[in-house]
């Protein structure tokens, strides 16, 4: 069954918008991706134009400024919102992961 | 040693990893892609090399834009950020490649890569299969309609199996691109769920056997259809299919490179195509009609085998005469009608004589005939043909149509390799049958 268009989010969505908590371009973003994951996770530039483009038209970001080529986003209300429900679902799977095989080593 | 290398290829729209595939091949040969046109790639020599190709499908772009937009410039610095420089692009394909041992993908995610990819294939060639699709059903609707109320004439018909044969290919190679795809996405939009990213489908060499078939089917209908200017029409209907695209392809560029606008390009391109099209078929039907006025070819059949003339020695330079000639492979058919200008005191004359080309199809079409299936104007009810001696007619049968009034001048008779459907206005003389059952053995042999 396909998922919910970001009831839950990809990886490269997740990173993406979390290097957008502070206002940053393009290729700041393809640049602090890796260094945030410590190299696991990268954003092909194709996946980070498509989806800077779905986050304005769904307002998850919004436009700061543009110099030439280069524009800057920031998170939106909504978008912080979105990400901070994905960081409790996370959390929430990481808190059962550990609640499962803690009991589990315990018997 | 050439520098240049034009190459037919053939991907569906959506082959990606087909494309990319073959580019890395050229450029491991020493072949750079330099341009992609409708039907062959432009390669350029260069040192072999191991590149990376990337296909991506920018989906704000058209062919016609005069030049790249800010959002569209923006994408190409985020790909060389990453080291992908263009390498070319037709349309919403663009096409990238990098020399890193190891470069970051373009496309990192399959969910927003496959959404993109979708919204591309909507917007350009399913929209254009559907329409081919709606069409060859069309067609094979017309071609059905024709086999069950005269599938004789149907079978005498080139033009008709022609098209017939042109809408079932069409409806198999669109059906089969549709089809095609829909499993391909539904599979890679499964995947891309789990983080995965489908290769696509190799379709190339399927497409380019189907054009080879319909080529080879064009070329000998044309070289059998023994009508020159049937042959001509053929040959220039090829030939405009084929120009058309190309000269579109030509003008759009030269209006690109002049940076006309988008809409501007789009609507002179349409015109010269639509005018290209409209000229080329004009001249091949102005010579066609000017060359058969001047002798130097007769679009109308030969002389018909009987006249009311030959049969009855009446002089019928007053007559209106019409013939017209169906050929194929399968059967030919001749068709004749005279009668007097001035409406009376002459004698009416229509006759179909039907050459069975392939003996198997003889009792088929005789069958046909026979029943009258064919609902013609002068059909009524209780109509039937009745046997009669065929001796007159030196032939092998001989059927003459009786109705609820008696017997009518309408008769049907057969031959070794023709069936000939007679109607005189006069009771015909035994003398008169036999003359045409000569003339008919004579074509005959």
């Amino acid at each position: 069954v396909p998922r919910a268009r970001y009831q839950t989010l990809t990886e490269q969505m997740y990173y993406i918008l979390l290097c957008l908590d502070r206002e940053c371009c393009g290729m700041d973003i393809m640049d602090k991706v890796p260094e945030m994951t410590g190299g696991r996770v990268k954003v092909g530039p194709g996946t980070l134009y498509n989806l800077l483009e779905q986050f304005l038209s769904a307002e998850i970001i919004t436009e700061t400024k543009a110099e030439g080529r280069r524009r800057s986003y920031i998170l939106t209300e909504k978008g912080r919102e979105l990400l901070e429900a994905e960081y409790r679902r996370l959390t929430v799977q990481a808190e059962d992961f550990r609640r499962y095989f803690g009991k589990e080593a315990s018997e | 040693m050439k520098n240049i290398q034009i190459k037919w290829e053939r991907f569906a729209p959506y082959d990606r990893s087909g494309m990319e595939k073959r580019l890395e091949n050229m450029a491991q040969d020493g072949w750079m892609i330099e341009s992609m046109g409708p039907y062959f790639w432009k390669y350029r020599r260069m040192e072999p090399k191991k590149l990376r190709f990337s296909v991506s499908y920018y989906n704000e772009m058209s062919d016609y834009d005069p030049e790249p937009t800010e959002k569209q410039l923006e994408f190409h610095a985020f790909c060389e950020h990453s080291g992908w420089k263009p390498a070319v692009s037709s349309g919403q394909i663009q096409v990238f490649f990098n020399d890193r041992e190891d470069p970051v993908p373009i496309e990192t995610d399959p969910v927003p890569e496959i959404e993109n990819l979708h919204r591309f294939a909507k917007k350009t060639f399913l929209r254009g299969y559907g329409i081919l699709l709606a069409l060859a059903v069309f067609m094979m609707l017309l071609v059905v309609r024709s086999l069950f109320r005269d599938p004789v004439h149907l079978l005498a018909d080139g033009n008709g199996l022609m098209t017939g044969f042109a809408a079932v290919w069409l409806f198999v190679y669109s059906a089969a691109e549709l089809l095609g795809y829909a499993v391909w996405y539904r599979k890679a939009k499964r995947l891309a769920e789990t983080g995965v990213f489908a290769e696509t489908r190799r379709t190339g060499r399927c497409e380019r056997i189907m054009e080879a078939v319909m080529l080879a089917v064009l070329i000998l209908f044309a070289v059998f259809s023994g009508n020159t200017a049937r042959q001509i029409h053929m040959a220039a209907y090829a030939v405009n299919l084929f120009a058309v695209v190309l000269i579109g392809d030509c003008v759009r560029r030269f209006l690109r490179r002049r940076r006309y606008p988008a809409e501007t390009n789009r609507i002179y391109t349409s015109a010269v195509v639509f005018g290209f099209s409209l000229l080329v078929m004009g001249l091949v039907n102005a010579g066609i009609l000017y060359g058969s006025h001047n002798g130097f070819r007769q679009t109308e059949p030969e002389k018909p085998p009987i006249t009311v003339g030959d049969l009855t020695g009446m002089n019928d330079s007053g007559y209106l005469k019409s013939y017209d000639s169906d050929d194929s492979v399968f059967l030919g058919q001749f068709r004749s009608s005279e009668h007097p200008m001035d409406g009376g005191g002459g004698r009416k004359l229509g006759y179909t004589v039907t050459e069975v080309k392939m003996p198997v199809l003889y009792e088929f079409c005789f069958e046909n005939l026979f029943e009258q299936r064919i609902m013609r104007h002068d059909y009524t009810f209780g109509e039937r043909y009745e046997e009669t001696d065929p001796e007159p007619w030196q032939s092998d049968r001989a059927y003459r149509l009786r109705g609820n009034m008696g017997t009518s001048g309408t008769w049907l008779v057969c031959y070794d390799r023709y069936i000939l459907q007679i109607t005189a206005d006069w009771e015909l003389t035994e003398e008169q049958m036999h003359r045409i059952g000569e003339k008919l053995t004579e074509s005959a042999d």
